[in-house]
């Protein structure tokens, strides 16, 4: 048997209701944000959910921790369905998912002492209390590399690098076995995020935490990443191993993300192009009759119009949804 | 004529008094050639738009700003108060910044404030400003530009904005075009699309421009020279391709060793920048977090030394052997 997957999340729907449509008519409008999600994620590896603004990969990421409820679909978590749990044992198995936000900003109360911050978990989830709480927390801030004096500091005393280390000590404490990296190291400059990239790639080493990575940046995704899913208006259009998914992608998509990003590097022959692709985005209100990226893809034709293609299998583990991947398995 | 389009020397700009001052920018020195694209880059805090904005003399009390020299064009503009300023402003050197939202008034549409901008700076008629707007934002790649001119910003998407922006900078033919992060907020497809239309902008129109980003991918993609600040100070400057593989300061070294390659399969940890003292009292302002540095760094402060024609770096030892560099290209 194939080993277990951690999470497997089955054709997840999540639409959000916004209101009718003009005057007299009767049917509701829905941007559809996730839209027929399907993957499975091991323990101990790296997922990485890429994509640009609107294709759904925040709304995915919660909604898999049930912090969004699924219009549609399920998640197992270690085979268990989270759909199916009340709020007893949704509480219970929230002592094992975690998420660390973007803006660290935001999601530290700023009224609480960083020890408070950390310890509520700890608390909250009844892993320690009373005088066992402050060895407990001071040991989780050498974890992220913060001294025992940040105990006593308020959030705002910190900078944004040392402000997303609090989140992460947080959302260690009640020793996860999955964390939801939401956009969690984009605000921070690069020298910063490469502190927290290897922090968190050492604490993956040390404890075998999941992780699902979501970013809008095709470079730290690549670093960070085991197996990576590149989303397009709401649904995966290719996933598979990091190296292959870069070295050779099969969605013309994937290939129009990757031509798009600039790379630190000049060579005698002087500036390159960026390829990068035609258009914007589409509405996610809209429903797709064929391929969700025809409007924008070079390599479009009748077919793409007509009918959704679907992930299939371009090599083992390897998957793109588009009718003409093989195309590119040479162009590439 | 020639010489260079822009010069200026010594740009101070501080926030604050005596011991507590801030030094957001320390004798800022560059020259902008005819047709240059010249790239500012730091991270957050190194003083790159505090420059800019100490260049227009559009820093706000009570920031102060000083500056030795700033000749455009062949015109001394050192002493020039605000109104001569603003005659300069807008119409010889345009500006367009992150965010189109905060820059665009909402409650006008597009239309109405290309007009506003055509009456007021060229005193166009308000129908030679309308084709102008048009003709401008054709030339920003905008189609159906006619109903572009009726909308209202908030109808425009992120990458549309921008162009608007770009286009209504356009507006007076400005010779010194100055981007402050404008691809920033962009999701990296429609940031490629405005990148090869600000390339292709300078080449149709000879435009200089001074672009001031955080991203070493896009200065590669887009400067011709690069100005490295650090802490307020420039601490290398040089030709794009001399910089990214000659880099000539350690911190440089370190920005472009941090930084996950998209083209590359990881190989095993980032280099990061050892925490420590942003900015040393004495000697180096880099020195406390340098893995190069020896007794002299703490002694004196390294000036900006030529180290080959138009590539100068703040460090003593240029030539060092590079520790664990990484195999670029």
């Amino acid at each position: 048997m194939a080993e277990q997957e951690l999470i497997f999340v089955q054709d997840l729907d999540v639409h959000f209701d916004i209101g009718r449509e003009g005057f007299g008519k009767s049917s509701a409008r829905k941007v559809r944000a996730v839209d027929g999600l399907t993957l499975k994620i091991r323990p101990g590896e790296t997922m990485g959910l890429v994509g640009e603004s609107g294709c759904g990969k925040s709304t995915a990421g919660r909604a898999i921790l049930r912090l969004v409820d699924p219009t549609r679909g399920r998640v197992m978590f270690d085979g268990q369905d989270l759909s199916a749990l009340g709020p007893r044992g949704l509480r219970q198995m929230r002592k094992r998912m975690q998420i660390v936000h973007q803006d660290p900003y935001a999601s530290l109360n700023p009224r609480m002492k960083v020890k408070d911050i950390v310890g509520e978990s700890l608390i909250v989830h009844g892993l320690a209390k009373g005088r066992a709480v402050a060895p407990r927390v001071a040991a989780l801030l050498e974890t992220v590399g913060l001294g025992t004096e940040a105990m006593e500091r308020y959030p705002h005393e910190f900078s944004g690098g040392q402000r997303q280390r609090v989140g992460i000590a947080r959302a260690l404490a009640v020793e996860p076995d999955f964390i939801v990296l939401d956009e969690s190291i984009s605000a921070l400059d690069v020298s910063i995020q490469a502190q927290i990239i290897n922090l968190l790639k050492d604490l993956q080493r040390d404890t075998g935490v999941t992780y699902l990575f979501i970013s809008h940046d095709m470079a730290v995704v690549r670093h960070m990443s085991d197996r990576v899913a590149v989303m397009y208006l709401g649904a995966v259009v290719e996933m598979g191993p990091s190296e292959s998914l870069y070295a050779s992608p099969r969605h013309p998509y994937t290939r129009a993300l990757l031509k798009s990003v600039p790379v630190p590097q000049v060579t005698a022959a002087g500036k390159p192009t960026l390829e990068g692709i035609k258009g914007e985005l589409a509405s996610p209100m809209e429903v797709h009759k064929g391929c969700r990226f025809c409007n924008r893809c070079p390599l479009v034709q009748d077919i793409c119009r007509q009918s959704p293609p679907t992930l299939d299998v371009v090599t083992p583990g390897h998957f793109a949804a588009c009718h003409f991947s093989d195309r590119l398995a040479t162009a590439a | 004529m020639t010489g260079p389009l822009l010069s200026l020397r010594d740009l101070n700009v501080s926030f604050g008094q005596g011991r507590s001052a801030v030094h957001a920018v320390r004798n800022l020195s560059f020259d902008v050639a005819r047709g240059e694209i010249v790239a500012i880059v730091g991270e957050s805090g190194s003083g790159k738009s505090n420059a800019v904005l100490g260049l227009l003399d559009l820093v706000r009390a009570p920031g102060r700003r000083s500056v030795g020299q700033l000749v455009f064009d062949g015109e001394d503009l050192t002493g020039y108060g605000p109104r001569q300023m603003r005659r300069i402003r807008g119409r010889r050197i345009a500006m367009i910044f992150q965010d189109p939202m905060t820059a665009l008034n909402p409650l006008l549409s597009v239309g109405r404030q290309m007009v506003d901008l055509g009456r007021q700076h060229l005193g166009l008629s308000r129908k030679a400003a309308w084709a102008r707007g048009i003709e401008v934002l054709e030339t920003v790649g905008i189609t159906a530009a006619e109903a572009r001119m009726k909308a209202y910003p908030h109808q425009l998407s992120g990458g549309i904005r921008q162009r608007v922006m770009i286009a209504m900078a356009l507006i007076c033919e400005p010779e010194l075009l100055i981007a402050d992060e404008p691809t920033t907020a962009l999701d990296v497809t429609i940031q490629a699309q405005i990148i090869e239309l600000v390339k292709d902008l300078q080449a149709r129109l000879g435009l200089s421009i001074i672009w001031i980003t955080h991203d070493l991918g896009v200065v590669a993609a887009l400067a011709d020279r690069v100005i490295v600040m650090y802490s307020g100070t420039q601490i290398e400057e040089g030709p794009a391709e001399a910089l990214f593989n000659r880099t000539g300061h350690p911190y440089t070294e370190a920005l472009l060793a941090s930084m996950p390659r998209v083209d590359q399969a990881p190989d095993g940890a980032l280099r990061t920048l050892p925490q420590g003292q942003r900015e040393a009292p004495d000697g180096c302002l880099f020195r406390a977090r340098c893995s190069y540095a020896e007794p002299q760094c703490a002694a004196d402060r390294p000036a900006l030394d030529s180290l080959a024609p138009g590539h100068r770096a703040a460090c003593f030892r240029p030539d060092r052997q590079r520790q664990g560099a990484p195999s670029h290209g």
